[in-house]
């Protein structure tokens, strides 16, 4: 990105201030290497991804650097994470999940090529698969890929 | 307390009807309706989920039936799914009546295919056929029946429709003719495992299976003590390595497969109207909504059991019934009947059995559990309960726990005790005694809980909202640092969401009478005796000398008045006995709004009650338990005597 204020031109992906820094983990603010102008860093923030789940029409522009990637047949996967409320998707890719997952998600029929909708992403996640609803982490929910 | 009955040798005259599916499909109900509530409830030994066995009538002859605890596969994977596979293994030839959810056939064929391989004769219901009918499903039964090559009925249990079908259909249980060719690896495997399995009621095919999918757990089984664990691991080990997924996951993803396919021919979905409750539920785990219906939930408990219950309840039975008319005739009576001042303080005295023991649980304790038992069996019955899950995850996850411990946490306001054992849905021992510890530290059971919301009711909203704040941020600081010191490590939170349904009053009214049943044969006897221990500690004077010990203490640092020493006494027997006393105290004006307020968090954060101590025992042993009641004590105390100095010093109430 640019810094708004020098102008100076950085990876964010590079700092080592995310990483470093014992409070990185949950900070919310991008300092310019050159001039240390703080940039608010909207997609860490839980109060603005709250607002923005809440309120869908706040959303001036996606996100950045959102999580895709292709299959082998070169179609376009996106973590269920990113799946909007209410639609329809089929499973595609699950094999980041632990074998203790994907077994514990098998028996409730969850197994890529079903189709599942995500009901809601908080305060906990809750995905449909049929007619069952289950709520499940966040975390597992981001390792689980699906066709866009 | 418990009976540790196996299926070998329960009462059985004749071949068992074993009850059989996922959870939350109605096997209870079919049983029910089966059997006409005339059941026998055993404990199986090792687990918490019991299964539970009646009779039926079956052409004129009485038959046994058993409903088992829902699984999600044959495969058992925690230890209440062990028990259903557990009695396939025991009950030679029975028949298997498989109850699925129409709705969700996917998910009961997928069972349906297991039995298949089990070779066992059974039959399928598929129940709840009215609400998939509501959402549009419609299936085509006789196809299915013709597929499977078993019979298939369709009930709603609920309302007895098509439970005679089933009932006629018993005897024409046949085993499935349906055979799923798995990919050539575990094919392969299957055929090399069959040669190391002995001969039991199951297929050698369905065994193979088992050990492929979880092969630990069945080799555990005491049939296979002798077969040859190390050659059979290791071609698990082959196996998957050849397939490069878990086997479990392979072999599910190859049944489901053939489970989309028998669906495709048999299901037909048209256009579905999403019905209230359905909407309802949404609403109930919104992220703002959710907490809006969750605090008019509360107030309404409070409304119910707080002031109907042990206001308008307590008053009219305590004050009116006990105090005016019983009591005053108990002691007119036994005063002239009985001569001796000994026996008739025993019996009505200070300490007496009818004055206090009686009265404390019938006219205190009885009205507001009774209260909330029945605003209780609502919540459970709705399916409001899981869904509080899904709203406090994130607060959970902060302590190290996930929604999932929401449960027994809210289970403890019925009961700590039986809370105590329902820890075991949690899949690690780190969360396990994680809960234990913080249902022992500070979850009042519904006695307690239905006692202080009536004392709270007389100190208005700041009181409530400091108790409220007090207890719930212990919990959170406990549960953070408990989450530092005990090693182990959290699980996934993968939880199913049962759908929200309309309660019926009748099985709301009998599973409030079944508790109060309990309640009266449980409690009494304790009460009884712990009054007995006051009467006769204060007899020979110790009651006064403890009083004078402990009075730094009670008097000083949490500056209470003396009185409360028995309260606090009769405590260690019973939280919600130790509550009762301090309601009564404060009822005749002894204690003034601070010192209530003190005295409600001493109480609530106070020693678990006997029973859940020795359950505590049991599950998680001697050492743990008495780790738990060192800390707990103490801790209460310190708290209390805090609050007492934060309150006095910014002189607030």
């Amino acid at each position: 990105m640019n810094c708004p204020l020098c102008g100076y031109e950085f990876k964010v992906e590079t700092m080592a201030c995310h990483d470093g820094c014992p409070m990185g983990s949950r900070c919310n603010l991008i300092c310019c290497p050159n001039c240390g102008y703080q940039v608010v860093d909207e997609s860490k923030s839980w109060f603005s991804n709250f607002l923005h789940d809440m309120f869908p029409f706040l959303k001036k522009t996606k996100p950045p650097q959102r999580k895709q990637k292709r299959d082998s047949k070169g179609e376009l996967l996106i973590p269920l994470t990113h799946v909007a409320v209410g639609k329809m998707v089929e499973v595609s890719d699950m094999d980041e999940l632990t074998s203790h997952r994907l077994t514990k998600l098998s028996v409730f029929g969850f197994v890529p090529g079903s189709q599942v909708e995500v009901l809601q992403h908080r305060p906990s996640p809750i995905i449909r698969i049929d007619q069952t609803e289950l709520t499940l982490s966040k975390e597992i929910l981001d390792q689980i890929w699906v066709y866009v | 307390m418990h009976h540790h009955d196996s299926p070998n040798n329960i009462h059985t005259d004749n071949v068992p009807v074993v009850l059989i599916g996922n959870p939350n499909v109605g096997k209870s109900v079919i049983f029910g309706a089966l059997t006409g509530r005339h059941v026998i409830i055993a404990n199986y030994p090792g687990t918490t989920v019991e299964f539970t066995q009646g009779t039926f009538n079956l052409n004129g002859k009485s038959r046994s039936v058993i409903d088992t605890p829902g699984i999600h596969s044959i495969v058992p994977f925690s230890d209440d799914e062990r028990v259903t596979r557990d009695i396939l293994f025991s009950n030679k030839s029975s028949t298997i009546i498989q109850v699925a959810d129409t709705k969700n056939l996917r998910r009961g064929l997928l069972i349906s295919l297991e039995l298949a391989e089990v070779a066992l004769p059974f039959i399928l219901t598929l129940n709840m056929a009215d609400e998939a009918k509501i959402r549009g499903i419609k299936v085509d039964i006789d196809k299915l029946s013709s597929i499977l090559g078993i019979p298939v009925v369709s009930t709603v249990a609920t309302s007895g429709e098509g439970i005679q079908t089933l009932v006629h259909a018993m005897d024409t249980a046949r085993t499935s003719t349906y055979k799923i060719t798995y990919s050539d690896e575990i094919e392969e495997a299957i055929t090399q495992l069959e040669t190391y399995l002995p001969q039991t009621t199951l297929s050698r095919r369905s065994m193979a299976l088992m050990i492929l999918v979880n092969p630990s757990d069945l080799l555990g089984h005491k049939t296979f003590k002798d077969v040859d664990h190390t050659a059979i691991y290791n071609l698990c080990r082959d196996t998957k390595e050849k397939i490069g997924h878990p086997l479990p996951y392979s072999i599910n993803r190859q049944r489901l497969k053939v489970v989309d396919d028998i669906l495709k021919n048999v299901v037909q979905h048209s256009s579905s109207r999403r019905f209230f409750l359905e909407e309802f539920g949404y609403w109930t785990v919104h992220p703002v909504a959710g907490w809006a219906i969750l605090s008019v939930m509360l107030y309404v408990l409070y409304l119910f059991v707080g002031v109907l219950g042990a206001g308008t309840l307590v008053d009219l039975l305590e004050v009116q019934l006990f105090e005016n008319i019983v009591n005053p005739w108990l002691t007119w009576g036994v005063e002239t009947l009985i001569p001796i001042k000994f026996i008739q303080d025993f019996l009505v005295g200070d300490y007496g059995m009818f004055t206090m023991a009686i009265t404390y649980s019938l006219a205190i304790v009885l009205p507001i559990v009774g209260t909330f038992f029945f605003a209780f069996s609502i919540l459970e019955d709705s399916g409001y309960l899981p869904r509080l899950a899904v709203m406090l995850n994130r607060a959970f996850q902060w302590i190290g726990l996930n929604g999932k411990a929401v449960l027994p946490m809210i289970l403890g306001l019925g009961c700590t005790t039986m809370a105590t054992v329902t820890t075991r849905i949690l899949e690690t021992r780190k969360e396990r005694l994680q809960v234990t510890l913080l249902l022992a530290l500070g979850v009042p059971c519904s006695a307690q809980l239905g006692v202080m919301l009536g004392m709270i009711a007389d100190l208005g909203t700041t009181a409530t909202v400091i108790w409220g704040s007090v207890v719930m941020s212990t919990l959170l600081a406990v549960g953070y640092l408990a989450n530092q010191v005990i090693p182990g490590q959290k699980s996934d939170f993968i939880f199913e969401l049962p759908p929200m349904r309309v309660p019926s009053l009748s099985n709301i009214l009998m599973k409030t009478l079944v508790r109060l049943e309990w309640y009266l044969k449980e409690v009494i006897p304790i009460f009884v005796l712990g009054t007995a221990i006051l009467f006769i500690l204060d007899k020979i004077s110790l009651l006064y000398f403890i009083e004078q010990a402990l009075a730094p203490l009670i008097t000083g640092w949490l500056n209470l008045p003396i009185e409360v020493t028995g309260a606090f006494l009769i405590g260690f027997l019973r939280r919600d006995y130790g509550a009762a006393g301090l309601f009564a105290l404060s009822r005749d004006g002894l204690m003034s709004p601070l010192q209530i307020l003190v005295s409600l968090v001493v109480i609530t954060l106070f020693m678990p009650c006997v029973a859940n101590v020795l359950m505590i025992v049991k599950e998680y042993g001697v050492k743990f338990a008495i780790a738990v009641a060192a800390f707990v004590f103490p801790f209460a105390i310190v708290v209390g005597g805090l609050l007492n100095l934060v309150l006095r010093y910014f002189n607030i109430m």
